[in-house]
């Protein structure tokens, strides 16, 4: 079966992952704009940022044979920078307009402070004006709160809640997100966030209509094939095949289709590997034999 | 915890706000804090509290509060008086909050008695839930947090 990571943070993750995703199924990835672990100073590097996820990252998954879409934004922990801020929601629609591009996202709150309100509602209207769904992330601290303020959020600006999804939840959040009618992502993680035990439960619990499970794998402790291992657990936990199948393949794809951007026919069949490829002149290989195929059929 | 490279990195610090006209005072200690490399920016946020009109530098140290880097994290939020004296109440709770999620020691948070709210209260409490409900251990700090009489 094929399976969607639709949140992972690829440009923090070696070839070995890609290779090792794809070997454990994963045949299409979203990938949201986030922070990259410490601020960023001037408006050119997120201009940058953005051209890497649309160029280089797409090049790079398609290399090992997985269809890679992103998510754009200006992110809630850098919002509260004021130098950064304008500039950045400056150079969105712009990009916004790009192919592959399938959300606005990742927007939300981190600090929950006015800045990051400002910020938050400015990209909903942003998504809003591109015909794109929004992502949006749940803070760390104080989430539950956080979830409630969210909520509230896009009902007040008016957003269509079939058209958003809500990451990183937990037992705490879920409830309240799906009794919103919007989609609800959940972020497995070694440590912190969900686990794979845990999401089990919830999926007994909740069912797995508009329930999305994701690694958000990046440049900490995580790991790229969580997704794959939550789907090993369901299985194991008795859970039905056509639950999987939705909350692992049916679910990401419905929701980010709604971009008008990503054509569901295309995602059954696997990007053919040319690693004789390259991206404005250059290969993720270093004097490897290329590895070339032909295209599979449909899964 | 302060090494003597970061006192002695302070005490330049305050050397050259001393030579400075005030109206550059606060320019000059962001470009400090962006272009320094950790242990830089750890003796700048130590050194803020001892700064002339140091309300002036508030944004500069609630920004540090979101780092991701512990030490410079725990630069501003523990063992310095800065946040209890300065951090609106806001950006207060969600430093202890952050320092509750990262494992800096409450203990070390300069005054957080005096700057206990009922909402920092409540914020403990939602975090306590939700790592019950997650099954996860509860961290033995939140005793540290005590309801404001």
């Amino acid at each position: 079966m094929n399976l969607f990571d639709p949140h992972v943070h690829m440009t923090s993750r070696t070839t070995d992952d890609y290779a090792a995703m794809a070997a454990a199924g994963i045949a299409a990835v979203v990938e949201p704009a986030f922070w990259v672990g410490q601020p960023r100073t001037h408006v050119g590097t997120f201009e940058d940022y953005f051209l890497s996820l649309l160029g280089w990252e797409r090049f790079r998954a398609s290399q090992f044979g997985i269809h890679h879409f992103c998510t754009l934004a200006m992110n809630p922990r850098e919002a509260n920078d004021p130098a950064l801020v304008d500039g950045v929601l400056a150079l969105l629609p712009g990009y916004l307009e790009k192919d592959g591009v399938v959300a606005v996202g990742e927007i939300g709150y981190d600090d929950m402070t006015p800045a990051e309100d400002r910020c938050f509602a400015a990209q909903l209207e942003l998504a809003r004006a591109h015909g794109l769904p929004a992502l949006i992330h749940l803070p760390h601290r104080d989430k539950k709160r956080g979830c409630e303020r969210t909520l509230a959020l896009v009902r007040e600006v008016g957003f269509a809640p079939e058209r958003t999804i809500v990451d990183h939840n937990t037992e705490e959040t879920l409830p309240l997100t799906l009794a919103s009618g919007c989609w609800a992502g959940h972020s497995i993680y070694p440590h912190t966030k969900m686990d794979e035990r845990r999401m089990v439960e919830l999926v007994q619990r909740y069912g797995g209509e508009r329930i999305l499970v994701n690694s958000a794998a990046d440049w900490g402790v995580s790991d790229p094939l969580k997704v794959a291992r939550t789907h090993d657990a369901m299985h194991a936990a008795g859970i039905a095949d056509a639950t999987l199948e939705a909350i692992f393949w049916r679910n990401p794809i419905a929701f980010f289709a709604q971009s008008g951007r990503l054509d569901p026919a295309e995602l059954e069949t696997r990007p053919a590997i040319d690693q004789r490829q390259l991206h404005e002149g250059n290969s993720v290989l270093r004097g490897q034999t290329p590895k070339v195929d032909v295209p599979s059929g449909p899964a | 915890m302060t090494g003597a490279d970061e006192c002695g990195r302070a005490a330049l610090v305050l050397a050259a706000i001393a030579a400075l006209p005030g109206d550059r005072h606060v320019g000059f200690v962001r470009d400090l804090i962006r272009r320094g490399e950790v242990r830089e920016r750890q003796a700048v946020l130590r050194a803020l509290a001892a700064l002339p009109a140091a309300e002036r530098f508030v944004e500069l140290a609630i920004d540090a509060c979101r780092s991701n880097i512990e030490t410079v994290f725990t630069a501003i939020a523990c063992d310095n008086d800065y946040p209890a004296r300065h951090f609106p109440a806001p950006a207060f709770d969600q430093m202890v909050i952050k320092a509750l999620f990262v494992g800096a020691p409450l203990a070390r948070v300069a005054g957080l008695a005096a700057r206990t709210t009922g909402e920092l209260v409540r914020m403990v409490d939602a975090y306590v839930s939700e790592r019950t409900a997650a099954g996860r251990p509860i961290p033995g700090d939140v005793a540290l947090i005590r309801r404001p009489s």
